[in-house]
């Protein structure tokens, strides 16, 4: 019998982080097909990369997923950009860089902290928001989630977490 | 099972829950209808615990929002004031034992708290309750001031 392991799938078109089901024995290729039954991936394999979280190279399609780190509930990422354009506001100051979808929400905080050098409270006092939305996405969350080929281009705002009073 | 609690046990074996449990961002440590008992982990401080219990009261769970307080895990009772997280600013107004004699937090997402609130749902979108959404959304809040800089430890009567 097969062992199966689980999957933690983000990326183009999928709104929610999803787990699915797969051999772990399959290559690359095969966990795109579970993907698009498991989790509704559209069609379109060729264009698309498939990427572990907060990595930058794309998995080669005839690598078995074990021989290529993906092990029990490691979390992977599939999208037809890749690379997203990142652009964070703060202070009426912009921050640009190009991220692979896979990085994750915490990945790029860190990051634009560090452009707008927030430090300590500073820092866990601000949140990213999608801009001209109330979209704060959580850490966890893949950017690549957040946008649609070939849109693959994203601004965020750093805004203040207000207190609840009242 | 109710309608209620079976959609809630769905959400518990759901991907974004698991995802959390397994970043060991929290856990499930009971339910016990219409309660659930989830421990939260929480930033290192000194002579603060590494997580805090929150029971969540879950009727008609997802359309009507949750309410929580901390809990005692051990004693399956509410927790004692002197072990309510504590800080400044936003987590001090979040954890407030002196609201509703600690029945819930002081956050747009719990039930008791919104009703006289309705200012909240413009002053702060980003924490209203979904009903399509799973109890992760009110659990991200609780992690994210346990991780504050604002987030001191014990709170201090």
């Amino acid at each position: 019998m097969n062992d199966q392991i689980e999957i933690f799938l983000q990326g183009e078109g999928i709104r929610e982080v999803t787990l699915i089901r797969v051999p772990a024995d399959s290559t690359v290729r095969e966990l795109i097909e579970h993907a698009k039954t498991q989790a509704g991936i559209a069609d379109g394999e060729e264009e698309l990369v498939v990427l572990l979280e907060d990595h930058d190279e794309p998995l080669r399609l005839d690598a078995k997923v074990k021989d290529v780190g993906i092990s029990h509930r490691h979390r992977i990422h599939f999208h037809r950009c890749r690379q997203v354009k990142v652009s964070v506001n703060f202070n009426q100051a912009t921050k640009e860089r190009s991220f692979p979808p896979s990085t994750t929400i915490k990945r790029i905080k860190k990051w634009a902290d560090d452009q707008f050098e927030l430090k300590g409270v500073d820092a866990t006092e601000h949140a990213l928001q999608v801009c001209g939305t109330n979209n704060r996405p959580d850490l966890d969350v893949h950017v690549g989630t957040l946008v649609q080929h070939p849109q693959c281009q994203i601004c965020f705002d750093l805004v203040p977490k207000k207190r609840v009073e009242g | 099972m109710t309608p209620a609690e079976k959609v809630f046990r769905e959400h518990l074996a759901g991907a974004p829950f698991q995802s959390g449990v397994d970043r060991g961002r929290w856990r499930l440590v009971s339910v016990t209808w219409p309660y659930a008992v989830i421990a939260v982990g929480a930033a290192g401080r000194t002579n603060a615990s590494s997580e805090y219990a929150f029971r969540f009261e879950l009727r008609n769970y997802p359309v009507t929002l949750p309410t929580a307080q901390p809990w005692n895990e051990k004693e399956n009772a509410p927790l004692a004031t002197s072990s309510w997280p504590g800080g400044t600013g936003r987590v001090a107004y979040a954890f407030n034992p002196g609201y509703k004699g600690g029945s819930c937090l002081y956050l747009p997402c719990d039930r008791s708290s919104i009703e006289g609130h309705d200012a909240w749902r413009t002053q702060h979108p980003e924490m209203i309750w979904d009903p399509k959404g799973d109890i992760t959304q009110y659990l991200r809040i609780i992690h994210d001031l346990l991780h504050s800089e604002n987030y001191t430890g014990l709170h201090r009567a």
